[in-house]
């Protein structure tokens, strides 16, 4: 009894850990800058075009409830195309992870804690996530519970203090479709679309299938989806509105340059450390969420507990997010020109429609079955 | 098991990073990968815990198995 | 080994029908301590022997036993008469006790261990015991440690008689059940586990009679050992089990749906299984007005935090992140500093260090003085510190805020959680900033979801996150709209008022 022998998640624990996840890094960097001042515009494109994506992963593990992705693809590729597939997610997972790391380690050193060497904030962080990671799923789904309010509370807080210290111009949005709708397509896909949107049904893939009620996960993911861009859009607005489409896209952490303008009542002059440990709270989980999810496919294809990996795989974590960029221009870079084409894309829209597809077929003699177990 | 997964995955990271370096700064392998180490070997610790604790959980594994069969072996005996 | 387990088979075998043989065991047995009594009774050539502990028994009540055995009023003879069995004798002589009826020698020494007089006669197969437990009690008294302004005032004792009478005084139902089971091999210290038939949730009950079951110790003084047993985590600095001298804590929690364990010897008794949030309330909250108790509950949270946080948030703003103060403090702060030769950390240590001292010395010195040193020592160490210039006057505010907000908490083990805690997040804010109290707090929360208390997740009502119980969690809705117990422990009957008359409309409510 001390250990349940399946871990559960409930739905609202899905729901706010999928939106703390598509905020975490989102609300730290900046998104959508190629669209300039339409960014928001691109978010819902964006949204849209990942609603069917939503609803092809549900569809398929609502076909086998309690599995995951990895399952799924061991079960339907067979052994070797299968785990060769699933260790392609765990290291793109990884390489999320350690991305996301160091976007955080970049920032911290920015703006709070210049001269401490970026080995020990990743050192200290990833044992951390390693903790968490160990102690399961559950515990990540409880985290987001008790940590959401706070960050929810700390975008309606900023959105407030710039409102009182009037640093808000809304016709900086304005003209909207000034450039027409070209480059905005061009930056949903698929930049905008894999990060943040494509994120959601990543997590999707492996966490629905801790919920008891697996027909409940489209809904879950739809209504996350929803909320979390419209959070992103609250903050994309306020940031171009502050700083200009200009300034949001010159920032590396745009909403940080807000933070530091505001200054209300004399008393509130510094907030951005505040705003930063808030932030690190989405980062957090949304690192222990892309690890968990990393450890979670090794656990499929070796079939050893996954608390075992989470140490040693963190640390893997912590090393390549310092090494694998030269510089933070580098690492820029290598996020705007690699990660969305051959990362973002196989793994978010190809493999999974490839399985739907290879699904669809299989499944198409029990088409009544199908439409009952739903 | 943990100790081999942790240095297949370690590998296949570390050249996947490699390969990206290569392909962004149209550089050669080793000059990827010298560039990319520079001034970072101190990092490798992070590898050598990693290590050390994979090991460990190799150990417990082994040493849980032994006893679970164990425990096993005396209860088909009773 | 052999031998002890010979000698037991030989103890638990039926007892013979002849005194003699009974007298020669427990002499045996008992050797030459002193407090042991064995005294021979016959009557018309039966023989019997009386044998109780001197130390255990109430010796007005063996007196009048003593002379009941000899003769009743009409000059009777009291032995048993020939064919009868034990059970038609007890109830003969002794027509009012709640007698038992010890078969195996190993009960008759039980029965005489836990203070009942035992007799035993020729003839018969069964040895009487008469209950007659006395010895020196303490009074039901006010409780020491968590005492409250408005509610009732009595406090379990030492006695577990005592304190089961206290509980079934306040819960005057059939469904209340006690279940008595004796541990510890030396101390064979007798505990009862409470529950309510048909609140409890079964699985729950088992969960607890299980791994009360599985103890094996030598010995049990006080619920403190139980807990560590029964814990479903040892490596925590938090309490997994509450344990509260209060009646009415005890009760209420059997009537949401908890189990309650009694310890004989002790007044702490345990309450399984709770959440974190329980730590946080006292029955008071129910005796005050619900405004008041929200918002004195409020002040605990916020009282905990200060205690835990405070100190830790004051070293790394004043070592990494100045901008944070508004600058007229700052410069305030800095002035005091002047002339301290520590680093804040190595100030809030020794300052944190001291108060813990002279509170461990508040506690141990004998009462007359305790107060007063640990009060106005910590006041003159303050003062003549700052003056000395060892630290400055800000630390010493925040060190006795610290120390005073951890005595908000309702429970000494809760808070104690907190002070050790404490210092880890100092050290981690020394090294890393608000960065590290921030990991120190992620990593506490993260512990905190991963413990489960009788497998009831310990952050239950905030993570899981349920709804229906949000009535008597971080606020208190009025007794009359708390209809339903707290779902996370799962009762089996979930309900426990209907709506009141004046809420489901003016016509039905006549008293309005």
């Amino acid at each position: 009894m001390t250990v349940p022998a399946v871990e559960k998640l409930s739905r609202w624990q899905l729901f706010v850990v999928m939106v703390t996840f598509e905020l975490g890094s989102a609300l730290v960097v900046g998104v959508g800058n190629d669209s300039r001042k339409d960014a928001w515009l691109a978010l819902i494109i964006g949204a849209i075009a990942g609603l069917p994506l939503i609803w092809m992963v549900s569809w398929m593990l609502r076909l086998y409830p309690g599995q995951t992705i990895y399952s799924i693809l061991k079960i339907t590729l067979g052994k070797w195309i299968g785990n060769l597939l699933v260790i392609g997610y765990v290291i793109y997972f990884l390489y999320l992870a350690a991305y996301v790391m160091r976007d955080f380690i970049a920032m911290m050193n920015a703006a709070v804690l210049p001269r401490t060497p970026a080995g020990i904030i990743g050192f200290t962080l990833m044992s951390v996530v390693a903790y968490i990671v160990y102690l399961g799923i559950e515990t990540i789904g409880r985290m987001a519970e008790i940590f959401a309010p706070y960050m929810l509370l700390f975008t309606v807080a900023i959105v407030l203090l710039c409102l009182m210290s009037g640093e808000i111009n809304l016709h900086n949005l304005l003209p909207v479709l000034g450039d027409g709708w070209h480059p905005i397509i061009k930056d949903v896909f698929p930049a905008v679309l894999g990060f943040p949107i494509g994120e959601m049904p990543l997590i999707l893939m492996v966490l629905m299938a801790y919920i008891k009620r697996v027909d409940k996960g489209l809904g879950v993911g739809m209504a996350a989806l929803g909320t979390g861009t419209f959070l992103l859009i609250i903050s994309i607005v306020l940031q171009i509105s502050v700083l200009t489409a200009d300034g949001k896209a010159r920032a590396s952490f745009p909403l940080l340059n807000v933070a530091r303008l505001i200054s209300t009542a004399e008393f509130l002059e510094r907030i951005e450390p505040l705003v930063v440990f808030l932030m690190m709270l989405g980062i957090l989980l949304k690192i222990s969420v892309f690890t968990i999810l990393g450890v979670q496919g090794l656990e499929a294809v070796v079939q050893v507990p996954y608390r075992h990996f989470s140490f040693p795989i963190s640390m893997i974590v912590a090393f390549i997010a310092i090494v694998h960029a030269k510089s933070f221009t580098d690492h820029i870079i290598k996020g705007t020109r690699m990660l969305p084409t051959y990362f973002h894309m196989p793994f978010q829209v190809y493999i999974p429609a490839v399985l739907f597809i290879i699904l669809l077929i299989k499944h198409r003699p029990t088409k009544g079955k199908v439409g009952e177990g739903t | 098991m943990v100790t081999a997964t942790y240095a297949c995955i370690f590998i296949m990271m570390f050249l996947m990073i490699i390969i990206v370096d290569m392909f962004v700064a149209q550089d050669s392998f080793m000059t990827s990968f010298k560039e990319l180490m520079a001034g970072r070997q101190k990092l490798l610790a992070y590898i050598g815990y990693g290590l050390l604790a994979s090991l460990i959980s190799d150990i417990g594994i082994a040493r849980r198995k032994r006893a679970n069969a164990a425990s096993q072996e005396e209860g088909a005996s009773k | 080994m052999s031998g002890i387990e010979l000698e037991d088979e030989k103890m638990s075998q039926p007892l013979q029908p002849y005194a003699k043989s009974c007298r020669f065991v427990l002499e045996e047995k008992f050797g030459h301590t002193t407090d042991f009594c064995l005294e021979e009774i016959s009557q018309s050539g039966c023989l019997g022997i009386i044998c109780y502990l001197k130390t255990m028994v109430d010796l007005d009540a063996i007196q009048e036993i003593a002379a009941m055995l000899q003769v009743d009023g009409k000059g009777r003879q009291f032995g048993p008469l020939e064919e009868e069995a034990a059970r038609a004798y007890g109830s003969r002589i002794f027509t009012t006790m709640s007698l038992q009826y010890p078969a195996t020698l190993r009960e008759v020494m039980d029965h005489i261990l836990n203070g009942y007089m035992v007799i035993c006669w020729d003839g018969l197969h069964e040895a009487i015991a008469v209950p007659v437990q006395g010895g020196e009690q303490r009074a039901v008294s006010e409780p020491t440690t968590q005492t409250v302004v408005k509610g009732p005032k009595d406090s379990f004792t030492e006695s577990i008689v005592t304190n089961m009478s206290l509980v079934r005084r306040r819960i005057k139902s059939e469904h209340l059940r006690f279940e008595s089971m004796t541990l510890g091999v030396d101390t064979r210290t007798s505990i009862e586990l409470l529950y309510i038939e048909g609140i409890t949730n079964i699985r729950i009950v088992n969960e607890v009679r299980e791994r009360l079951g599985r103890i094996q110790t030598s010995s049990i003084l006080d619920s403190g050992s139980i807990e560590e047993f029964i814990t479903d985590s040892n490596l925590t600095p938090f309490p997994l089990l509450l344990s509260t001298e209060r009646p009415d804590s005890i009760a209420g929690g059997l009537l949401e749906g908890r189990t309650a364990i009694l310890v004989d010897g002790t007044p702490f008794a345990l309450l399984a299984p709770v959440s974190i949030h329980d730590f946080f309330q006292t029955p008071e909250d129910y005796y005050l007005h619900f405004y008041i108790a929200t918002f004195i509950r409020w002040i605990r949270y916020v009282a905990f935090l200060i205690a835990l946080l405070l100190p830790a948030l004051f070293v790394s703003v004043m070592t990494y992140h100045h901008e944070l103060i508004p600058t007229n403090l700052l410069i305030n702060l800095m002035a005091q500093r002047e002339g301290v030769p520590f680093p804040t950390v190595v100030e809030a240590f020794l300052m944190e260090l001291t108060f813990e001292v002279l509170r461990e010395a508040g506690i141990r010195m004998p009462r007359a003085i305790g107060q007063t040193v640990s009060i106005v020592g910590a006041l003159v160490i303050g003062q003549a510190a700052v003056e000395a210039g060892i630290v400055s006057n800000a630390m010493v505010i925040i060190v006795s805020l610290t120390g005073i907000c951890n005595y908000v908490s309702p429970s000494y083990s809760f808070a104690s959680s907190a002070r050790l805690l404490r210092f880890l997040l100092i050290i981690l804010a020394s090294v890393l900033g608000l960065y590290g109290t921030l990991l120190g707090v992620v990593i506490i929360v993260a512990h905190l979801t991963g413990l489960r208390s009788i497998g009831v997740p310990y952050l239950s009502s905030t993570a899981p996150w349920i709804m229906e119980d949000q009535d008597d969690v971080f606020i208190r809705l009025p007794m009359f709209l708390n209809r339903k117990r707290p779902r996370l422990l799962m009762p089996q009957q979930v309900t426990k008022q209907s709506w009141p008359s004046k809420l489901l409309g003016r016509k039905g409510g006549g008293s309005n």
